[in-house]
């Protein structure tokens, strides 16, 4: 099918035929599929996993190794066949749309010579979220939210909140001006916090803190968090105990271990008023081991709550009463991810874009000119690099680098002009036509660079530390900063342009003798 | 009887005297100078039916007179082009930074159907006056003036074709470049394959057609490029040392090939060649340029530039004789003798102009010289190389 393919491109549309483009393609794409399928066989979930495992088997990295052995394969090959012909070096009839044509092309082919790390992360992610959908996922992750508030982890401890003294000055105010004041007289010795006017102990249940998910923000999570305290300040134990109902269905659907049932997880942690005699519920079964000899005097365990297991010569500590959360979190913090983080993104195609137009531009460069003037390009790029570099350290100016490479390429630009205008002879524009399409793409970066750097020290833009106060008094400055991926893509844009314009010259430039 | 009807009238005498393999050639020039599909497919066939009648002499010639009568009928509508000027140079140096070599001034004019003769001995310029005609390199000093259209630098250089002494390489099936040349210079689909089918018949490759370029003796390259030289149907083709690495019957062949290809009636080209072989470039070409240290001697012209170098219009005779010198410069004496030089076996011998060639050939006989050939150069370039 290929050769019959081929045959036709061969009379009818040559570059096609010597860019070898349907074959390549067709096998990038092949192999992106490919990729995206073991990224989806390999994207199960393990839900008995926690953050703590370090044991994953889930081969990424011989797959990324492949993926890299195969994309430089594939370019190895296409390019021997590619490189065979060279209608501009023959000087075959040429329109002037050919060349960009011909670098398009070549963007393409490396587009989907690059992507399969990115294939294979996507397959990932689509099979993380063929789970469940985008809101029965959230629904999940909001249930096993409220119930890590159940689940040992940590406390807000107000008395160490700096913040808190507002908070707590507003909520007493509201019940108690008296009781207020004192709050912020006691600083120091406070145990004690406020909600909705009641007096709570620092270790009270009310005081936990909650898991949170990427499908939340700060304020949906403090909503949360409310509700749940609203629920133990108005003694809805009918709520609490539906949490776990629904909880522990999410820890069945799963087949992972949890030794309680929600009437258990009621009893041990419902208290009601104040919340202060309630048992530790386990994150998982298996604490952590440890010298026993050493931390067991330190740490007085509490017996009611977790036990210590000798197996041949190591000392265990494990949980009494105990959920999975540890594992869900891990498991609906990936499903979570998958939707709001996801690997494949606009952000990521940007950087595979910029990958491929940099790899789409030394091979267009090496196309167009000779791989003497290539090669030579790069030593002198290279050494001028490291003079720059030197000259960077001697001079200890920010701005000398980004801005002698500004000039660099301002420069390689001028003397190609000047060639294609002069009809002398090449000259070495050869060599410097390389370093100019090398040089182009940070074209756009570097000026973003450098008018930033310029607007802060041009400004007192470093002596105001209020970033609010930045954003209002330095509203470009603000843009910049809130703008650079869109300026990313318009860079992009800026490069077509360019690319379109500079295949047209590179036509010309061809025609020019040698020296 | 115009250009094409003086060619045609030739062909029907290959045909009379059974000479196929020329007019088979020719045959193939003159459907290509049809520019029609029909007769592409018709000529094709006739090869085909070539290949498996070989032995059918009579069955042949009726073919033949059948394929160049249909021909005919076509190309005696065709318009004959006139032969225009396509190059004149005016004054062209080139000069390399602190190299003493230095060439030019060169004058030349190339017309359309015309070959033109690079001579001279290595290093003296001759590669250097087609690099500078084919783009290559720039002129120092005068002017190039193509005339006729073009867009820019590029454009005029795909109408220029340049076949190096040391070409590039070709990778892959040699069909497949081919063909990939005929695309990319607009040839439509369905006459691709075709017309490089008659032009490797043409230049006897087509057993050569799925070659690699590794394979091919030098000779064959050389053919290779004249295919794909073909396709690209250029305004001049400048080419280095094409007779270089062929035998004696290749080069006959080659040049002419190239003679046939720059004087067809309706699509005339410009050649331009450098060799060494004097004699036979000096038979095809139209003129000949003698380049001696990047100066240009024009042969028995009248002088004009001041560059030329005035050339007395004696009779020059180059012999191989076993006699001594003296003896010669004896015998020779009883004419009008001007030199005799030994050089390197073989004599040359200058008269006065009053001398003709037949009492040379009466003194030889008369005398009793053994002389194993003789060459008169009078006219040829041959004079500068012993001058």
């Amino acid at each position: 099918m290929f050769k019959n393919i081929q045959k036709y491109l061969l009379i009818n549309h040559p570059l096609l035929w010597n860019l070898k483009i349907v074959p390549v393609s067709a096998f990038l794409i092949l192999f992106n599929i490919i990729f995206i399928l073991l990224g989806y066989l390999n994207g199960a979930i393990d839900f008995t996993e926690t953050d703590n495992d370090y044991s994953r088997n889930d081969n990424d990295d011989i797959i990324i190794f492949f993926s890299v052995m195969i994309s430089i394969l594939t370019a190895i090959v296409w390019l021997v066949y590619y490189l065979k012909n060279n209608a501009l070096k023959s000087y075959y009839p040429k329109n002037n749309f050919s060349l960009f044509k011909e670098w398009l092309l070549i963007l393409v082919v490396c587009f989907l010579n690059s992507s399969l790390i990115m294939a294979y992360l996507y397959g990932k992610d689509l099979k993380v979220r063929s789970y469940y959908t985008e809101s029965e996922a959230k629904k999940r992750c909001e249930i096993l939210s409220q119930g890590s508030f159940f689940v040992s982890g940590s406390y807000s401890y107000h008395y160490n909140n700096d913040n808190y003294e507002g908070d707590a000055m507003i909520e007493a105010a509201n019940y108690d001006v008296d009781t207020a004041t004192a709050v912020v007289d006691s600083v120091k010795i406070k145990d004690h916090f406020f909600y909705r006017g009641r007096k709570y102990s620092n270790f009270s249940l009310l005081d936990k803190n909650i898991n949170s998910y990427s499908f939340f923000g700060y304020n949906e999570d403090s909503l949360r968090k409310m509700k749940i305290k609203d629920w133990l300040f108005y003694n809805k134990k009918d709520s609490v105990k539906s949490l776990f109902k629904n909880y522990l269905a999410i820890v069945k659907e799963h087949k992972l271990k949890a030794n309680i049932d929600e009437d258990k997880w009621t009893e041990l942690v419902y208290d009601y008023p104040k919340f202060e005699k309630y048992k530790n519920i386990g994150a998982e079964e298996f604490e952590v081991s440890y010298d026993y000899e050493n931390e067991i005097r330190r740490n007085q365990i509490d017996t009611s709550e977790q036990y210590v297991k000798k197996v041949k010569d190591t000392y265990y500590l494990y949980n009494k009463y105990y959920v999975p959360e540890n594992s869900l979190k891990h498991s609906y913090e990936t499903i979570s991810n998958s939707w709001t983080k996801p690997s494949v993104s606009i952000d990521t195609i940007l950087l595979l874009l910029y990958i491929a137009i940099g790899f789409s531009l030394v091979l267009f460069s090496f196309r167009v000119t000779s791989g003497r003037n290539f090669l030579i390009a790069i030593v002198a790029l290279g050494v001028v690099n490291i003079l720059i570099g030197i000259l960077t350290a001697i001079i200890s100016s920010e701005y000398f680098y980004l801005s002698a490479l500004l000039l660099l390429t301002i420069i390689l630009f001028v003397y190609f002009i000047l060639v294609i205008n002069r009809r002398k002879g090449k000259g070495i524009s050869g060599i410097t036509l390389n370093a100019t399409l090398w040089l182009l793409p940070s074209f756009g970066p570097i000026v973003y660079a450098i008018v930033l750097e310029l607007a802060k020290s041009t400004t007192n833009y470093y002596e105001i530390i209020d970033i609010g106060l930045r954003n209002e008094k330095f509203p470009f400055i603000s843009f910049l900063k809130d703008y650079a991926y869109e300026l990313l893509w318009f860079n992009v844009l800026f490069i077509f342009i360019m690319m379109l314009f500079f295949s047209r010259k590179i036509k010309q430039w061809r025609g020019i003798a040698e020296n | 009887m115009n250009e094409f009807e003086k060619q045609y009238q030739e062909l029907l005498n290959f045909l009379k005297f059974d000479d196929f393999t020329i007019l088979t050639k020719r045959i193939i020039d003159l459907t290509l100078d049809t520019e029609d599909l029909n007769h592409y497919k018709k000529t094709n066939d006739f090869l085909i039916w070539l290949d498996q009648n070989e032995n059918n002499v009579e069955g042949k010639k009726e073919k033949y007179q059948a394929v160049l009568s249909n021909l005919h009928a076509t190309l005696s509508n065709k318009p004959i082009a006139e032969k225009q000027v396509l190059v004149s140079t005016s004054g062209l140096e080139k000069s390399y930074g602190s190299s003493s070599f230095g060439l030019g001034p060169i004058e030349m004019e190339l017309r359309q159907g015309e070959i033109l003769g690079l001579v001279g001995e290595n290093g003296n310029g001759k590669t250097t006056l087609l690099r500078c005609l084919c783009g290559e390199l720039y002129a120092t000093g005068g002017t190039i003036n193509y005339h006729f259209k073009y867009d820019d630098q590029f454009d005029l250089r795909t109408r220029l074709v340049y076949i190096p002494q040391r070409t590039d390489t070709w990778y892959g099936s040699m069909f497949e470049n081919l063909q990939f040349t005929a695309s990319s210079y607009g040839y439509k689909p369905e006459e691709n394959e075709l017309i490089i089918e008659l032009i490797i018949a043409r230049l006897g490759l087509r057993k050569f057609r799925n070659h690699s370029w590794k394979s091919l003796s030098s000779g064959y390259k050389m053919r290779f490029e004249l295919a794909r030289m073909l396709l690209r149907k250029p305004k001049i083709l400048l080419i280095d040392e094409p007779l270089a690495n062929l035998d004696i019957l290749a080069q006959q062949t080659v040049l002419e090939d190239f003679k046939a290809i720059a004087k067809s009636p309706f699509r005339p080209i410009g050649i331009v060649l450098s060799s060494q072989q004097l004699y036979e470039v000096e038979k095809t070409s139209d003129q000949v340029i003698f380049l001696k240290h990047g100066k240009q001697k024009n042969l028995h012209e009248k002088s004009v530039s001041e560059n030329e170098i005035p050339i007395e219009n004696y009779l020059v005779i180059e012999f191989e004789s076993e006699w001594s010198q003296s003896q010669l410069g004896e015998t020779f004496g009883k004419l009008d003798l001007v030199s005799l030089q030994f050089n390197g076996g073989t004599y040359i011998v200058s008269f006065k102009e009053s001398v003709t060639v037949y009492d040379f050939m009466n003194l030889l006989v008369s005398e009793k010289i053994p002389v194993q050939y003789f060459r008169n150069i009078s006219n040829s370039t041959r004079r500068f190389f012993v001058s």
